[in-house]
């Protein structure tokens, strides 16, 4: 008799624990599945941001479960309640006044009283009345709500993965893509290389032949027309050498992209002068970082060298003749461009010193006019015209950019003829005068009548071009204030002046 | 025996009813009152009433000892009671030899159901007497022990309102009260019953329905009614946190409470509580029982401080805070 109600009460009493177990795995499900979705949401971003290409690795998965579950259990188990707890909570929610939680505790530690039996009977009948599913629910709680919010999130980032055209485009696809980009251009810099190798060579033998030449020049065993020939040949070599190797420079540059870098606009490399290479070779330098690709500062240094080259011939010409103007003025000769003198030598005999000058003065005054054939200005030229280029490329080649860049008509213009020319800026040229026995040379300002510019605008850009100067730091800073009062003062007696004649 | 102890547990409740039965026949409301009484008297311990004069006090006490066959006895508590006025004392007395000797004069404390009215009128020295005999359930007269009678119950009465000439119980002394208990005022139908039953012919007969072997029987189950642990905690949790320095302490507690409730207090919760489960017929003690007997156990045993008191502080609210915080 005694026996029936413990029996009653402990079968009820392991529906509960069953009903129990069966809430707490759920439980540990649902906490496994939130922290996966939690994984999964921190993994797709990290895969946005970063390089990992975790979501592709089967292990990772079974990782990312593995460890979630792992999670869980020990979630569940710092957080498992004894099932005292649960019978007390039993208890209060329906409102049993502790009924099954005492006699669960008499119950369970064997505790006898006159009162154990009566009361576990009673629990017992309570605990019948009651299905387990009233006494132990399954609650939604938020983090039901959180698990459906995570499932949602998952699904779209999923989908708004799938849908963009980036699906499947893991980061090492990219990489591939990325390389297999820049595969036609490193082969096309590599056969560019190998081309420029064999330039370098041809390069070598322009030094050795400069070198030869320079040696002729001094040698009177060879004739006025085959050191013409000579000279001529080895300038126009030189010349067409840095045409094909400007020509490539600019293809480099194409190539590598490099001229659709957000720096200032680079001009033709056809156009440019020693100074700008350098110049170009300093910003290209500075754009990216010290790590110009060989094969383009192969390729400047290449036509630097080649602009020395034929800047070093044309000095070696001017020496020569200039030795020989002199020596022809000290023996009392005149020598005149608009008198030539009359050969005492037939064109085999070796020339004599006078003749030589006089043919080496029309090589060097032919090459000097290699524009007029080839549309590029030479070393001194392109000297000069430095000037009027702007420093950092602002302008583009050939635009006026400052007045007095008309091509000199030879004549010798007034003050005033020139300060009221309006004709069109022309590209500043300066010529060498081929006098007697000394070098001039004429700057224009402008053609008169053909400058539109106005002679505050060609102040204005002058000023703008020293201002721009003075904010370098290669300028004292001592004389940057006289030097720019100075140029200030000219800029007003300008203004006054242009007041004065309107 | 689980047979015959539900038999005991069913003759508690019925007993129970008899008495608010009877009880309902003179006295107007107060349910609670009666419910509290009936508690103390199986807990074996004593009860301090307060309420305004004419509330029916004294006929609560009276009525009752009819209906439990109880040995009836008044104090009326004066500032010049003596103790020998309520323990009894000795007289010298010649017998027929002319021989002379002291024979004890029992006081009225040797009744079964006694009735302290006003018992803060009474010096200290008189007040102690009665409160030896309620916490040994004995006197001592002349070096002479005398045992009272059980059940022994003294329900003592106290007019909140006229305190002057009074000597207040101090601390100590109102700690042996099991409960103090507060008679409240009728309401308006209550009041319209209270007319009916005390200004017309009104004819009502208590009858003697329990007895003293009935009530020493119920006492006597009373102990044995079980308890779960996590309710015995609730209890002392709710003792605990009438202490201001407690970390469960309510704001108010904090505020207007000097000492909280002593271990009787805590006793007085589980005990009450075992009846209160009995009289309910369960035979386990709950939390809603000692949130019952919660109040007329710590209502005296509470002690408010000089703020609480100049503000007129009700120590019910006191209660009602402590044990929302402590359910929490």
């Amino acid at each position: 008799m005694n026996a029936s109600p413990d029996i009653s009460f402990s079968g009820e009493i392991s529906k509960l624990k069953r009903r129990n177990s069966v809430i707490a795995l759920g439980r540990i499900l649902l906490n496994t599945g939130l922290i996966f979705l939690g994984i999964c949401i921190f993994v797709f971003i990290i895969q946005k941001e970063s390089v990992s290409n975790l979501s592709d690795s089967v292990s990772w998965v079974i990782f990312s479960i593995g460890f979630s579950l792992a999670a869980a259990l020990v979630l569940g188990f710092l957080k498992r309640d004894k099932f005292i707890t649960t019978l007390i909570d039993i208890d209060r929610r329906l409102r049993l006044q502790d009924r099954i939680s005492t006699a669960y505790e008499y119950y369970k530690s064997g505790k006898k009283t006159v009162f154990s039996d009566l009361q576990i009977k009673d629990a017992a009948a309570k605990l019948h009345q009651l299905s387990t599913q009233q006494m132990l629910p399954v609650k939604f709680s938020w983090l039901h709500l959180l698990l459906i919010f995570l499932i949602v999130a998952n699904g779209a980032l999923f989908l708004s993965n799938y849908l963009s055209p980036e699906f499947k485009l893991t980061r090492a696809d990219q990489n591939k893509l990325e390389v297999a980009d820049e595969l036609p251009r490193n082969y096309t810099i590599s056969r560019l290389e190998s081309k420029n190798e064999k330039k370098k060579n041809r390069q070598n033998g322009y030094s050795k032949e400069l070198e030869h030449l320079r040696n002729r020049l001094n040698d009177r065993s060879i004739t006025q027309d085959q050191l013409i020939t000579r000279l001529d040949r080895f300038l126009k070599d030189v010349q067409g050498e840095q045409t094909r190797l400007a020509t490539e420079l600019g293809t480099k540059l194409k190539a590598a992209e490099i001229d659709e870098m957000p720096i200032q606009t680079i001009p033709k490399p056809e156009n440019l002068s020693l100074n700008q290479l350098e110049k170009l070779k300093r910003i290209l330098n500075r754009a990216l970082n010290n790590q110009i690709p060989d094969s383009i500062n192969r390729n400047i240094e290449a036509l630097q060298e080649l602009y020395r080259t034929e800047e070093r011939l044309s000095q070696m010409i001017d020496e020569f003749y200039e030795g020989h103007s002199d020596s022809d003025e000290v023996a009392g000769s005149n020598y005149d461009n608009t008198q030539p003198s009359t050969p005492t030598h037939g064109l085999k005999k070796p020339l004599d010193d006078t003749e030589r000058s006089k043919a080496i003065g029309e090589v060097l005054n032919r090459n000097r006019g290699f524009e007029g054939r080839h549309g590029q200005p030479g070393p001194r030229q392109r000297q000069e015209s430095d000037r009027d280029l702007k420093d950092e490329f602002g302008s583009q080649p050939g635009s006026s950019s400052a007045a007095g860049s008309a091509p000199s008509d030879g004549k010798k213009k007034s003050k005033d003829e020139l300060a009221k020319s309006s004709g069109i800026g022309t590209q500043d040229k300066t010529t060498s005068s081929q006098g007697d026995n000394y070098l001039i040379q004429i700057r224009s300002l402008t053609a008169i009548g053909e400058s539109k510019l106005e002679e505050k605008d060609i102040i204005r850009t002058y000023r703008k071009e020293i201002e721009g100067i003075l904010q370098k730091e290669d300028i004292p800073l001592n004389y940057r204030g006289y030097i720019k009062n100075y140029f200030i003062s000219i800029g007003l007696k300008a203004d006054k002046n242009a007041a004065g004649l309107k | 025996m689980p047979l015959d102890l539900n038999k005991q547990i069913d003759s508690i409740r019925s007993n129970f009813d008899t008495v608010i039965t009877e009880l309902s026949k003179i006295i107007v409301g107060q349910d609670v009152l009666i419910k509290h009484l009936f508690i103390c008297l199986l807990c074996g311990s004593h009860a301090l009433i307060e309420g305004v004069p004419g509330l029916g006090k004294t006929l609560i006490v009276r009525s009752l000892s009819k209906i439990l066959d109880l040995k009836y006895s008044r104090i009326q508590f004066t500032p010049d009671l003596m103790p020998a006025d309520i323990l009894g004392t000795n007289i010298v007395k010649e017998d027929s030899n002319g021989s002379r000797y002291f024979e004890f004069y029992k006081g009225p404390i040797f009744g079964q159901l006694i009735l302290a009215d006003e018992i803060n009128r009474a010096s200290p020295k008189t007040q102690s007497a009665l409160l030896e005999a309620m916490q040994e359930d004995k006197v001592t007269v002349f070096g002479t022990q005398y045992h009272l009678k059980p059940p022994f119950m003294v329900l003592a009465t106290q007019n909140p309102i006229e305190m002057e000439g009074t000597y207040p119980l101090p601390e100590a002394q109102l700690d042996r009260f099991f409960f103090k208990l507060k008679i409240s005022y009728p309401d308006h139908q209550e009041l319209q019953k209270i007319i009916a039953k005390t200004t017309e012919d009104y004819q009502y007969e208590l009858k003697r329905v329990i007895g003293a072997d009935a009530i020493l029987e119920m006492k006597s189950i009373v102990k044995l009614v079980p308890i779960a642990t996590h309710v015995k905690d609730y209890a002392i949790r709710l003792a605990l946190a009438s202490h201001p320095d407690n970390a469960n302490a309510s704001e108010q507690t904090r505020e207007y409470v000097l000492f909280g409730a002593s271990p009787r207090g805590v006793q007085s919760l589980v005990l009450a509580g075992k009846v209160s489960a009995l009289l309910d017929g369960r035979y386990n003690v709950s939390i809603e029982d000692i949130n019952d007997v919660a109040k007329p156990a710590l209502r005296h045993r509470i002690v408010l401080n000089i703020r609480g008191e100049t503000e007129g502080i009700d120590m019910d609210d006191i209660i009602d805070e402590i044990i929302r915080k402590v359910q929490r």
